[in-house]
């Protein structure tokens, strides 16, 4: 790995730990100022009623008791050797609660991005080419479609036809990527597919009334060279920065998508662990989360590299 | 808001497809061994450590895994041995002592014995356990000390031989009983070998064996062939985790799930048609729905604003329109399932007129303003809007705030609120359910209102130290009577919950204490032709 390139990398790794720092702190805070006792919460659950007796033995069960600032000291403490503490909610050890959905969360996400990056470079590659044909117009509104979809509302629309109408599918569920993942990832890749295909498109036409590509053609290169070397290359950055971002989104969780296909991912963990006040679990995913976005922005920043070589870091 | 529509949109569209489908009638009544049975639940059960969750869909896990030392019978709701065989109250209503029924085993192959109920009820008090439960236990004599750690057990639980265990409580406490009911008896050896793990991969005596647990997607059990009280019909249970309403409905149409609950959108649309309406059970839920009152913040502290409103609301017409007649009209505290249940109690009717004069004696002529708090469900926004539109009629004006549940309960236990809307399961005994009206409960404890009428203190006190069941019940009805002519709550309705199962299924009584607290073992499927 070349000097330059090493050193950036340390540096940015660096610049995480601040980052870290902040955001478990303004997720703290904010749990903090957030009305509703987690203790009250969990034992409010079922009867409505809180018994002081019992809570203030499960506060201490928790550090709760402690001043404010000293149970953020205890957590960066914690985290710094790698643990993360017990979730009040399930009492279980949260970078295993974490670790455990990843499997179903990154099989979503992968799969959801594959099918969108599929749909989305294709289409917008192939309008770019056909700019104002009819191919053109009709992926730009199939596109407008895509990115307008709500979410649960293209879920429940292949549910009812696939699962439902056709018996095609099972409604939800968690299991075999064939049949289980096909809804969810169509639903979440649809959107993503729309956004995609736009961006490549627009990119693309930017790219081909390049100087270059000009120069390129003009030379007599092949056009198929022209078009995978030259062309799609150099269009490909915006694209990257794109999927780089989308990939961080997804990777945190696509709750609505696993809600209503019923998919144990990270952000029915997140959201159920907010209801209930479980900081442990939230301040976790939220360092889940922070990581996957640092980790991925550093690869989208090192792929420039790759594709421009004009890009470097030192 | 928009994916409550939308979502409900979309059942609507499943339940007109399924409305077609035809349904043959159960062909058999012969109960028949084997199959694999689906339910669902709308969230993880999160822990299934008997001492540390008290959420409705960790019991409903739990009961099937666990054998509790006392039941209550789902119809008639009278306390009924479970794992004790036999059990008496002496010493003035002081002393409990149960005898095991002799052969029941835990999964892993050990009798259960009087040493594991003594364990299990001292591993609640446990202040490492962080048990919700201490409450419960709490009165047994020694227990404070054995919480404080100056002692090593507790002196009020004696293990008289391997099938007798005695329990002193400090008090006379007629209720104390109904606390065995939910006592699930966890070995003490297999506890103590998985530590914080048991609420994991929990080890009972009940029917069902744990097998695996896929978080926040299923768990599932499978039979136990050695079950004391006789092998389960069923062969596996699984409980799916499902969290959206109209998934649910898909899962059911299409087969997947053996019964689903039915919300109020969707009530209807199986209770009225006479295909599913068979195999729709229904129970009058122990939960009474209701808007709770600050009795401290004026002009609530005045008893007439407070029967005002609860003359000023059409109960019959919100039942049978916004709750879809998923509900009966209240007119007190306890419900229709509850043996305390008063039918001459007549509450309040709907009487507008009546509701305006009060407000004029109470000097609200021209009425006045408050807050109208519920949750941040849809379904709550949907309440909030027929009483606020109520409310105005009798010149109240009446601002919706709707917050996250646990802050709408957080505030009021704080007295922060006019009003909440919001709905009580206070359990089978009368005693218990009145609770929130005892001035010993203000605040996070129940009494959100905090109501104080000495005389219900006083009737209630005695109700608990009442092993008479006619007494017990008179000194309850007598405390309602009084409590409904405060109003610190506007007695809004009784939940009727209601399942519906698919025409296979068979063996399945609806509990009102929970509808889906089902005795899974006595359950069975006919299998499809």
């Amino acid at each position: 790995m070349p000097k330059g390139i090493a050193s950036f990398i340390a540096r940015r790794l660096l610049l995480a730990l601040p980052v870290f720092v902040g955001v478990t702190l303004v997720t703290f805070v904010l749990m903090q100022i957030v009305p509703g006792d987690p203790v009250a919460l969990l034992m409010e659950e079922k009867v409505a009623s809180v018994d002081p007796a019992a809570a203030r033995i499960m506060r201490a069960k928790w550090g709760l008791d402690d001043p404010v600032p000293v149970q953020y000291l205890k957590f960066l403490r914690n985290a710094v050797r790698g643990d993360l503490g017990i979730s009040y909610r399930t009492d279980r050890n949260v970078l295993t609660s974490i670790l455990e959905r990843l499997p179903a969360t990154a099989t979503l996400a992968i799969s959801a991005l594959g099918l969108a990056i599929l749909i989305g470079v294709t289409t917008g590659i192939a309008a770019a080419l056909r700019q104002n044909t009819v191919f053109d117009s009709a992926s730009i509104v199939l596109a407008t479609i895509g990115v307008s979809i709500p979410n649960f509302w293209l879920g429940l629309l292949l549910i009812y036809l696939l699962a439902v109408q056709w018996r095609w599918l099972p409604p939800s569920g968690y299991g075999p990527a064939f049949p289980y993942l096909i809804m969810p990832a169509i639903t979440l890749g649809t959107g993503l597919s729309a956004v995609i295909a736009r961006l490549t498109r627009s990119s693309m036409l930017d790219v081909i009334r390049a100087d270059y590509i000009r120069t390129a053609r003009a030379k007599g290169l092949a056009g198929r060279r022209v078009f995978m070397v030259h062309a799609l290359r150099n269009a490909a950055i915006p694209i990257v920065t794109v999927i780089g971002v989308q990939m961080s989104g997804l990777l945190s969780g696509a709750v609505i998508t696993e809600r209503v296909f019923s998919w144990p991912g990270i952000g029915r963990l997140l959201v159920d662990s907010i209801a209930v006040r479980d900081l442990p679990m939230v301040q976790g995913c939220v360092l889940f989360i922070a990581t996957i976005f640092i980790g991925l922005n550093l690869l989208v920043d090192l792929s420039y590299v790759a594709l421009d070589p004009r890009i470097k870091y030192e | 808001m928009r994916t409550s529509v939308f979502t409900w949109l979309a059942a609507a569209s499943l339940a007109v497809i399924a409305a077609f489908t035809p349904i043959q009638p159960a062909a058999g009544q012969i109960p028949v061994s084997g199959g694999h049975f689906r339910r669902a639940l709308s969230s993880d059960p999160a822990n299934l450590d008997p001492a540390l969750t008290n959420t409705s869909r960790a019991i409903a896990v739990k009961m099937t895994i666990f054998d509790s030392l006392l039941r209550q019978n789902p119809k008639t709701l009278a306390i009924e041995p479970g794992a004790a065989e036999a059990w008496s109250v002496s010493g003035n209503g002081t002393i409990l002592t149960f005898r095991l029924h002799r052969g029941i085993r835990f999964h892993h192959g050990r009798e259960m014995t009087s040493d594991d109920v003594k364990y299990t009820i001292e591993r609640t008090l446990t202040p490492q356990m962080g048990s919700p439960f201490i409450r419960a236990f709490d009165r047994i004599v020694g227990a404070r000390e054995f919480t404080a750690g100056q002692a090593r057990e507790v002196s009020g639980i004696s293990a008289l031989d391997r099938y007798t265990v005695q329990i002193t409580n400090s008090v006379v406490d007629s209720t104390f009983p109904l606390v065995f009911t939910g006592l699930f008896i966890v070995p003490k050896d297999e506890a103590e070998r998985l530590g914080r793990d048991f609420g994991q991969r929990p080890v009972g005596s009940g029917p069902f064996i744990f097998v695996s647990w896929s978080r926040d997607s299923s768990l599932l059990l499978k039979e136990n062939p050695d079950y004391w009280e006789g092998r389960p019909y069923i062969s596996a249970l699984e409980f799916r985790i499902i969290p959206d309403p109209a998934t649910l409905q898909a899962e059911f149409e299409t087969g997947r799930l053996d019964f689903i609950l039915l919300e109020d959108p969707t009530y209807r649309r199986y209770a009225d048609d006479p295909q599913w309406k068979p195999y729709v059970v229904e129970v009058a839920e122990l939960f009474t729905r209701h808007m709770g009152m600050n009795t401290t913040k004026p002009p609530l502290n005045d008893a007439r604003v407070r029967q005002a409103i609860n003359f000023a609301i059409d109960k019959a017409t919100t039942v049978r329109t916004v709750l879809q007649d998923k509900a009966f009209v209240a007119t007190g505290v306890f419900p229709p399932s509850l043996a305390a249940f008063d039918p001459s109690l007549r509450g309040y009717e709907y009487n507008p007129q009546r509701a305006r004069e009060l407000l004029a004696q109470a000097g609200f002529t021209s009425g006045f303003e408050m807050d109208l708090n519920g949750s941040s469900s849809p379904v709550a926004g949907r309440w909030l809007e027929v009483l606020q539109r109520y409310l105005a009629d009798a010149g109240i004006r009446a601002r919706i705030v709707q917050q996250d549940f646990g802050v709408m309960l957080d505030r009021a236990g704080k007295g922060e609120l006019m009003t909440y809307v919001l709905s009580h399961g206070g359990g089978s005994n009368c005693v218990n359910y009145l609770g929130p009206f005892r001035s010993r409960n203000f605040g996070v404890a129940g009494n959100r209102m905090f109501y104080k009428n000495d005389r219900v203190d006083a009737l209630m006190d005695e109700a608990e130290r009442t092993f008479d069941p006619r007494r017990q019940i008179q000194l309850c009805q007598e405390a309602e009577r009084l409590v409904v002519a405060d109003a610190p709550w506007f007695f809004w309705n009784y939940n009727k919950a209601a399942l519906v199962h698919q025409p296979n299924v068979h063996g399945i009584v609806g509990n009102p204490l929970e509808l889906d607290w089902i005795q899974m073992h006595k359950v069975w499927i006919q299998p499809r032709r």
